[in-house]
């Protein structure tokens, strides 16, 4: 009976430490999952500033800018956004959803990778605010999915009028192009453009009739 | 004969470069402000068994076939995950695919995946940080606060985290502070950023609270306002400035209602990188275009199905710009604000920013705004 009740006992104090909680460690430097409270305790009870004015704590501040900047900062800029994103334009295709990655020149932006960074964004907005005509952006040749043997891609505006079998296409279309057609067709006088300058709708008369093929 | 420099090429997916991976719902703090979407009033996301080890290996292992570069690991608390190091070790010793500009040209590498842990640091010890330095991980830690740690987290005080970052400092380990700011911490904001930089944190990553999670049931108390904003980003200028050390503002801001010109030891985000330059997989393995996001996409098992998802479109394509924006002419470089803070707040992914709302914004428009 006693050894019954030794064995007894065993086996529970052996089922008792399997049920102990730390799962596998990776590798002979890897601690294994933490059970809380684990932590080592900290030496400090309290901040370090909290006894000091704001004019001590600049100062503090002022010594640690004499120290050198860390090196191979990872930075954040939005959010998660924790890695300090790939060097390199990034074109996802509102057809195939496939994405195509353009170079960005060392000493800036290519033409490519600034179109597609700065006023891709900015063509997709406006061409919906185009009131009363039937436009749309083929945006295919930047996509290498779409258009694999496209060079030097540019973006294309397809107007659709009434009558006309074919669409009229104009390549290479940018914003300021869109901001144009837009206030034309808002019945504008005058053209605004980026930098707050107005001139004569006329002005341009020459130059909306090659973005909408009309003569 | 010379090759001809490669300018563009299809990437290996339709994925961003960067994934956040969730390890756990679990978490030993109780943050006011946790938007973590598990953890909202409206009880509206829905939590399935969490993976396993084996499970998470092999989403490491197919999402750097998909050109994932960058991981980082978070939760609720990352730490509490059982076989936690067994998963970051593993994706350490990953190939990812790096495509990147050298000189002219796009070249491909195959290399180690840049890793990120996020944890609250409540219980990061020395064994932890011994790991991260071996590995080169970049650890955050999470600082709501110094007289109004516990205020916010419920559970701790903040020296618990500011030991952490002397003793990482002093390992080599690369850092960085994320501080959520509220109502109820900016009053020691100065304080609380200053004392993370002499703790030894090499920078700091700021987070305006945004409603969501938790926060919701909060947001009354912690929600900032925009002249609350302004002192946020000059006060964070003022530290950095001092210090010489460099910070960001997450969770991007309308650009209206910054001066952005003003901060050159601040960047300011005003663009919204969900679906872009991150994603994110919850701890069941569902995909969402961000952290504060509750919508599923997909189940990472089904990952392709992510591409051609209305919401998953919406965000890659930024297809969620406010109607009030309208003629902006910072549309370019400007998303109105956080676009899933509003989806939240206000129901509708293209509804205006939370600190947009209620006519607080006073209608400051760019001198360039047309349609006036």
């Amino acid at each position: 009976m006693i050894y019954v009740l030794s064995g007894i006992f065993i086996v529970l104090l052996i089922l008792s430490l399997s049920f102990s909680g730390c799962g596998k460690t990776a590798g002979p430097s890897s601690p294994g999952s933490l059970r809380p409270g684990a932590a080592v305790a900290s030496p400090q009870t309290k901040p370090a500033t909290q006894n000091l004015s704001r004019e001590e704590i600049a100062a503090k501040l002022k010594k640690l800018s004499e120290s050198p900047p860390p090196k191979d900062l990872k930075m954040g800029a939005e959010c998660y956004k924790v890695a300090m994103p790939p060097d390199r334009a990034e074109y996802l295709c509102p057809v195939c959803g496939q994405r195509t990655l353009y170079a960005s020149e060392k000493k800036g932006r290519s033409a490519d990778a600034g179109f597609i960074e700065e006023d891709l964004p900015e063509c997709r907005r406006l061409i919906k605010e185009i009131k009363g005509l039937d436009v749309s952006l083929n945006e295919s040749e930047y996509c290498r999915k779409c258009s694999p043997d496209a060079k030097n891609p540019a973006l294309i505006l397809v107007v659709k009028y009434q009558g006309l079998g074919t669409p009229y296409r104009y390549r290479n279309i940018r914003s300021e192009d869109l901001i144009l057609i837009r206030e034309f067709m808002e019945g504008k006088d005058r053209h605004r453009d980026s930098y707050d300058f107005e001139t004569p709708m006329k002005d341009h008369l020459k130059r909306l009739n090659e973005l909408l093929g009309v003569q | 004969m010379m090759n001809e420099p490669v300018t563009s090429c299809l990437a290996p997916s339709f994925l961003p470069a960067t994934a956040v991976l969730e390890m756990t719902y679990r978490c030993n703090h109780e943050c006011l402000f946790c938007s973590c979407p598990w953890y909202s009033p409206r009880r509206d996301y829905k939590t399935h068994r969490e993976l396993s080890v084996k499970e998470w290996k092999d989403v490491i292992r197919k999402l750097c076939t998909m050109g994932i570069s960058s991981f980082a690991f978070t939760g609720g608390e990352p730490l509490l995950k059982k076989g936690i190091f067994e998963i970051i070790a593993f994706a350490a010793e990953c190939r990812a695919i790096y495509i990147e500009t050298v000189g002219d040209s796009l070249v491909r590498e195959e290399k180690p995946p840049e890793i990120h842990l996020l944890s609250n640091g409540k219980i990061v010890d020395d064994r932890v940080l011994q790991f991260c330095r071996d590995r080169s991980i970049h650890l955050g830690m999470s600082l709501p606060g110094l007289s109004s740690f516990k205020a916010h987290t419920q559970k701790s005080e903040a020296h618990e985290v500011t030991s952490k970052f002397s003793a990482a400092h002093a390992l080599g380990l690369s850092t960085h502070v994320g501080i959520t700011v509220t109502k109820k911490n900016i009053h020691e904001l100065y304080e609380t950023m200053a004392e993370s930089l002499l703790a030894g944190a090499d920078s700091v990553l700021l987070n305006r609270f945004m409603p969501g999670g938790r926060g919701l049931v909060h947001a009354e108390e912690l929600m900032l306002s925009c002249s609350d904003i302004t002192v946020m980003l000059d006060t964070a200028e003022e530290v950095l400035r001092t210090a010489d050390r460099k910070g960001n503002i997450g969770t991007e801001l309308p650009l209206c209602l910054i001066d952005g010109d003003k901060y050159t030891h601040l960047t300011v985000g005003t663009q919204c990188s969900a679906a872009i330059d991150f994603f994110v997989i919850d701890p069941a393995g569902y995909m969402r275009v961000c952290n504060h996001s509750p919508v599923q996409i997909c189940h990472v098992k089904e990952i392709e199905k992510a591409k051609d998802h209305p919401y998953w479109r919406r965000f890659a394509l930024k297809d969620y710009l406010p109607s009030q924006c309208s003629g902006c002419a910072a549309m370019g470089r400007c998303d109105g604000g956080c676009r899933e803070a509003a989806h939240i707040w206000s129901g509708q992914v293209d509804s205006p920013d939370p600190l947009q709302v209620n006519g607080e914004i006073k209608k400051m428009r760019l001198s360039a705004r047309r349609n006036e």
